[in-house]
């Protein structure tokens, strides 16, 4: 079987997935709608992995799709190594997602929709991935975003939540136009749309026609996709907001895939980009990162402070890809999708057991309740910290290395901004996961549940809390009595009772591991990754050693700083104190602004557009219509009064003359004779005259 | 050339018209399924025409011609009327969209309890004349078939519609009927400059004609004659040519619509009942596109270069200015109305790109278009046939009410805003690639129309959210009636959904028929 067909039965099963379990949502039980949903997905990740031993070509597979005229527009089937890889990475994350979702997403109503959505998601993302042409890969961006849209405003009856959704397919619209621009000029450029050939179009092209301003243009509208999909400055501001999704949801479309994706495009065509995009996307990376990592230090909401530090890795894999080193961040690509999937997974966890409380001041000693998944987060807080023997440390150091090296070999010493900005983001990144990692898990002295109920002000409100808390326990204890009872009976309730959370969590942790990626752990090249895609630093090893410093320099000063910092319960406003800090925490206001700036002009603008059709225009073809009708009138007015008295005056004069001239005639013989006598003497005096 | 497929495309119609006149009122029921069927038998038909279509020639096809009326003009030779019906790969797709409209439109006449007999009788004649307009090719019965559009639609949405329907009804009729003798006048103008060249030489007399295949070919035209191409007879100091081309665009623009001649269409589409504006959207907006590409392009290619910019600029100015608009509705259907006037625009983008891209994506938007304002105006009519009731802010979370209707509004709601996979996308997709490939107009023309489509997904989602999302409520405590759809309605919506999706997906199904046709229409400029 040709590894095309595998793709296309694979894509099928998905379709199948979502538009069976969407027809069938409220009929079958949840226990079948995860199982079948599972399998699918299952069978998938068997369909990618056979697809590696049996297909070694790497080619563009092609097949008609429609002609427009005589122009060709063709279905492309891209099989290399990336697509391998991602192919695979999306569908296992997927499963985990799924499994974990089992558990979590337990009672609610929509489980059917949810599981539904999810298919049409890994569909999507899928089509992505197989895509070999830029039509189908914008196609199926399109329709990711509309997943993303779909779960983000999951609970529907939320009105954060769908506007949320509403705000995240806007802003990406924004990016998809600038994206939807590049096609068509790379299709007025280079005549066709196909990702191969483009490279290779490019790649024969002089250093000069690759950097004349047309390309740039071209790049930096191809990566205004990247910048809304992968959330990157001045377009991020979707992504926390995403957040209001299910947890799940989070892990796997706004930390693992989606997100990735932009990176993955930017790596698709990276040949085609000039050097100016390049740098573009550095600086522009470079500073997503920074103000990303700020933003996530000072946040409170668990799934924030995630969305923040995802924002900030995106950012790191942009850099990545800026300074020309395409597979660095791939890798960081693979290994931020393990541990921040993990991360979010374990987040979930978390936020179920706290009865979907999210601010992490309320939380901690944790450690003690959910042992797992303080294992599972701190590994894969680890991995994203960078320390070593975790994952992270050898992607993000592989992109670090990288980017020093590219700076030595540019024109100005300036360009080492953008790797030690880096550097120290690293470090802030650190940082902020002790600090999570402290709050969630770790004793503290000021234990915050006795805060909450020596605190008088908001005693009552807090002992309500309490109060509920405790009969929801209760509740779930009741309940899980009953699944234990039910376990007995199917292997699906077997699997819930290990824990379908838990065993996800692990899952993504041990995957988070650095051995997983190297055999020894202190050095990215010998990764299986970086034998499949080639990488060549050579030189700037020594800045793994910098790196590690200061990623357990972070490490430490957030231990430190997290200790000492107090919380006020009792204040229910999640904001921090300072102003900076607050700028920093509204992510500097830049929804705001844009509120400002674009919604609320289009919205005052576009009743008064309304008013002008409504007044002038329609006001206009109206008034064309009154004036006809009052020209009408006017005439009717002239035709009675003018015309038809004139008519009526020619009679009534001819008539009264007749009635005048009727008189002389009136039978009389004197009347006659007294005429007769006139003419006569009239006559005379008339010859008398002459 | 002796079938008949067209000519019955036609007759079936005004018989089936006919014989409702005929049947006594007491047969009720009888009308709705006698204009059905005839939908039915003439889609068969139409599927039949479209399957034997041959896509490798640019020629009409299935051509049917009939001497009909023959006037000697004295000194100034014979005027030739011909019945004259024949479809290419421009109008064929427009005969599917006619055919798929009718009959959902028929489908959702249902509702029509108020004087069956004299509505289907008007709706059938409705239906006969469009499909006459598009299968005509002979300029003097296109305009017959054009102009008697009018009629039914004038009694249908003046009867028929909503409270201020006699306006509205007014209004749509006048409007037309001023683009019309517009268009009469280039229609003599026309028929006078050109002769028939095969009658002409065999008779020895000037023949004039009105036979579209021998209007659009610059050789036909009489010495001297007003409209010559190459000599510049001139009329109030402007060339004649020019004067008709300008005459041509005011009277299809206002079909179109195209701002600024659009105002009618929100009061007419808003007075009108459902299956009216499906009708109206659905086809009566494609007679004026298609008498654009057909009459206004095809018969005047070198005065309709020198006005690329005008008609690109009234293409990015109707979809900027209809997004706006739609942007501030706050009645459902006039909403829709709007993000139609928006969406027509795409159409003149494309057709003034003068590229196979532009052109060929005109005309799927039109298609496109087609079926989705088919299924927003049913979305707006489900809502008004359960609360009389259109305002956007009177509803809040049906989705939890409705879960069907909410899956075939979010359907069409993407569809429209340019969803891929769903038929909006190709559209604006190739009628902008269009624009960029285009030699004569410049890039940032097309740049503009793309603010529309993010508008476009702004007010469609804002109207998703403010009236799907949240808990459910309507006004007036309208919430009992708020029951999700009907047999009746899920066929119409879900069959409108399936056909969205696969023109969505396969684009060639549109695209391979009109190929070769633009290739030919191209080939003049």
């Amino acid at each position: 079987m040709s590894a095309d067909l595998v793709v296309f039965i694979n894509i099928l099963f998905y379709l199948f997935g979502f538009s069976f379990l969407l027809y069938k949502r409220n009929q079958l039980s949840e226990q079948s709608i995860g199982l079948l949903s599972i399998i699918i997905n299952f069978i998938g990740i068997i369909f990618s992995m056979g697809i590696r031993l049996s297909d070694i070509s790497g080619d563009v597979i092609s097949y008609n799709w429609f002609y427009i005229s005589d122009k060709l527009f063709t279905i492309d089937i891209l099989l290399n190594d990336l697509t391998y890889l991602m192919y695979f990475l999306v569908q296992f994350i997927a499963l985990w997602v799924q499994v974990f979702s089992l558990k979590y997403m337990q009672g609610d109503p929509s489980f059917g929709r949810f599981y539904a959505y999810l298919n049409l998601f890994i569909l999507a993302m899928i089509g992505i991935i197989i895509s070999g042409n830029l039509l189908m890969i914008f196609m199926f961006w399109e329709l990711v975003g509309l997943c993303s849209y779909l779960l983000v405003g999951f609970w529907y009856e939320k009105k954060s939540a769908t506007n949320a959704a509403m705000k995240a397919f806007l802003v990406n619209r924004i990016g998809d136009v600038g994206f939807f621009i590049g096609i068509l000029l790379v299709y007025r450029y280079f005549g066709t749309l196909d990702v191969t050939a483009i490279i290779e179009k490019a790649q024969v092209m002089s250093a000069i026609s690759l950097n004349s301003p047309i390309m740039t243009t071209i790049g930096l509208l191809l990566f205004c996709g990247c910048i809304a999909k992968s959330a990157q400055l001045p377009l991020q501001v979707w992504l926390p907001d995403a957040m209001e999704g299910p947890t799940p949801v989070s892990a796997l479309i706004h930390a693992a895939t989606m997100v990735a994706a932009g990176i993955f495009l930017m790596a698709r065509i990276e040949p085609v980009l000039s050097p100016d995009t390049h740098l573009v996307m550095a600086i522009l990376g470079m500073l997503t990162m920074f103000f990303g990592a700020c933003s996530a230090l000072v946040q409170y909401d668990i799934k924030k402070l995630l969305a923040f530090s995802t924002i900030s890795q995106l950012g790191l894999m942009v850099v990545g890809i800026g300074v020309g080193a395409v597979n660095t961040a791939l890798f960081h690509l693979v290994t931020h999708a393990f541990f921040k999937a993990g991360l979010f997974l374990s987040a979930g966890a978390v936020i179920q057991h706290m009865h979907h409380e999210q601010d992490m001041r309320k939380m901690g000693n944790l450690r003690r309740e959910i042992p797992i998944i303080y294992y599972t987060f701190t590994i894969c807080a680890a991995a994203l910290a960078g320390i070593p023997f975790f994952s992270g440390f050898l992607s993000k150091d592989a992109i670090l290395v990288a980017s020093f090296e590219w700076a030595s070999h540019q024109p100005k010493q300036i360009y080492f901004i953008i790797p030690t900005v880096c550097l120290v983001v690293s470090g802030l990144s650190a940082y902020y996961m002790m600090r999570q990692v402290f709050l969630v898990f770790l004793e503290r002295e000021d234990n915050p549940l006795e805060l909450i109920s020596s605190s008088a002000k908001s005693l009552y409100k807090n002992v309500a809390k309490r109060i509920e808390g405790i009969v929801n326990i209760e509740e779930d204890e009741e309940r899980q009595q009953a699944e234990i009872r039910h376990s007995e009976e199917d292997l699906f309730g077997f699997l819930s009772k290990v824990g379908s959370m838990e065993f996800s969590c692990i899952i993504m942790a041990i995957a988070s591991i650095g051995f997983v990626f190297a055999i020894n752990p202190f050095s990215p090249e010998s990764s299986w990754f970086f034998q499949t895609f080639h990488n060549e630093t050579k030189s700037y090893q020594w800045i793994s050693y910098i790196a590690i410093l200061v990623a357990l320099n972070g490490v430490l000063l957030g231990y430190i700083f997290t200790k000492d910092e107090s919380y006020q319960l009792n204040n229910d406003e999640l904001e921090p104190k300072g102003e900076i800090a607050n700028i920093i925490f509204k992510n500097y206001y830049l929804s705001e602004i844009y509120q400002t700036v674009f919604v609320k002009p289009l919205l005052w603008i576009s009743p008064k557009i309304n008013l002008f059709d409504k007044k002038i225009i329609d006001g206009v073809v109206n008034s064309v219509g009154h004036l006809t009708i009052a020209w009408a009138s006017l005439n009717h007015w002239f035709e009675r009064n003018i015309i038809d008295s004139f008519v009526d005056l020619v009679a009534n004069t001819s008539a009264k003359i007749g009635s005048y001239t009727r008189q002389i005639q009136n039978g009389k013989a004197q009347t006659y004779i007294i005429t007769i006598f006139i003419c006569l003497v009239l006559m005379m005096i008339l010859l008398i005259v002459k | 050339m002796n079938n008949f497929l067209l000519s019955a495309l036609i007759f079936l119609p005004l018989a089936g018209s006919v014989m409702v006149l005929l049947l006594p009122s007491t047969y009720r029921d009888s009308f709705r399924w006698i204009s059905i069927i005839v939908s039915v038998i003439n889609l068969l038909n139409i599927i039949s025409l479209y399957n034997n279509f041959d896509k490798h020639v640019s020629n009409y096809q299935f051509v049917e011609q009939h001497e009909w009326i023959r006037m000697s003009l004295g000194n100034l030779g014979v005027l030739s009327i011909d019945y004259l019906l024949g479809v290419d790969g421009i109008n064929m797709p427009m005969l599917l969209l006619s055919g798929i409209v009718l009959l959902i439109g028929s489908i959702s006449s249902f509702t029509i309890e108020y004087r069956q007999k004299a509505y289907h009788s008007l709706y059938l004649l409705l239906s006969g004349s469009i499909i006459g307009c598009f299968v005509s090719l002979d300029f003097f019965l296109f305009f017959l078939f054009f102009e008697f559009m009018l009629l039914p639609m004038y009694f249908l949405i003046g009867i028929w519609g909503g409270e201020r329907r006699e306006y509205a009804a007014i209004k749509f009729f006048i409007y037309t009927l001023v683009g019309s003798i517009l268009i009469l006048i280039v229609m003599i103008g026309l028929s006078m400059s050109v002769k028939d060249s095969f009658f002409s030489q065999e008779t020895g007399r000037t023949v004039h004609t009105f036979d579209f295949r021998q209007l659009a070919d610059f050789k036909n035209y009489i010495a001297h004659s007003i409209l010559h191409p190459f000599e510049k007879q001139m009329i109030f100091g402007i060339s004649a040519r020019l004067f008709a081309f300008i005459l041509l665009i005011v009277g299809f623009g206002i079909k179109l619509p195209s701002v600024p001649f659009h105002t009618w269409l929100p009061d007419a589409h808003v007075e009108a009942p459902t299956p009216i504006s499906v009708v109206l959207a659905g086809i009566l907006l494609k007679v004026g596109a298609y008498g654009f590409i057909r009459i206004a392009y095809g018969f005047f290619p070198d005065i309709a270069f020198q006005f690329t910019y005008i008609v690109a600029g009234a293409g990015v100015i109707s979809i900027i200015y209809g997004a706006f608009n739609a942007l501030a509705q706050e009645d459902l259907k006039k909403m829709i109305a709007y993000s139609s006037i928006s969406h027509m625009g795409f159409v003149l983008l494309g057709l003034a790109s003068l590229t196979v891209e532009g052109v060929n994506g005109a005309i799927y938007q039109m298609f496109g278009h087609g079926l989705v304002s088919a299924m927003l105006f049913l979305v707006a009519g489900v809502i008004y046939d359960r609360t009389h009731n259109r305002l956007i802010e009177n509803f809040r979370g049906l989705s939890s009410a409705m879960p069907y209707f909410t899956l075939a509004v979010a359907v069409a709601f993407f569809g429209a805003l340019g969803l891929p996979t769903l038929p909006g996308f190709m559209g604006e997709f190739f009628t902008i690639m269009g624009g960029f490939q285009s030699e004569i107009l410049p890039n940032w023309v097309s740049m503009i129309a793309m603010l529309g489509i993010v508008l476009s997904a702004a007010y469609f989602l804002w109207t998703l959210q403010k009236m799907f999302f949240g808990t459910f409520w309507a006004n007036r405590n309208q919430e009992e009636n708020m029951k999700d759809l009907d047999f009746r309605e899920i066929v119409m919506l879900y069959s409108l959904s399936a056909l969205s999706i696969i023109f969505g997906i396969f684009p060639s199904l549109i695209f391979d028929i009109s190929g070769e046709s633009v290739k030919a229409f191209l080939n003049g400029f």
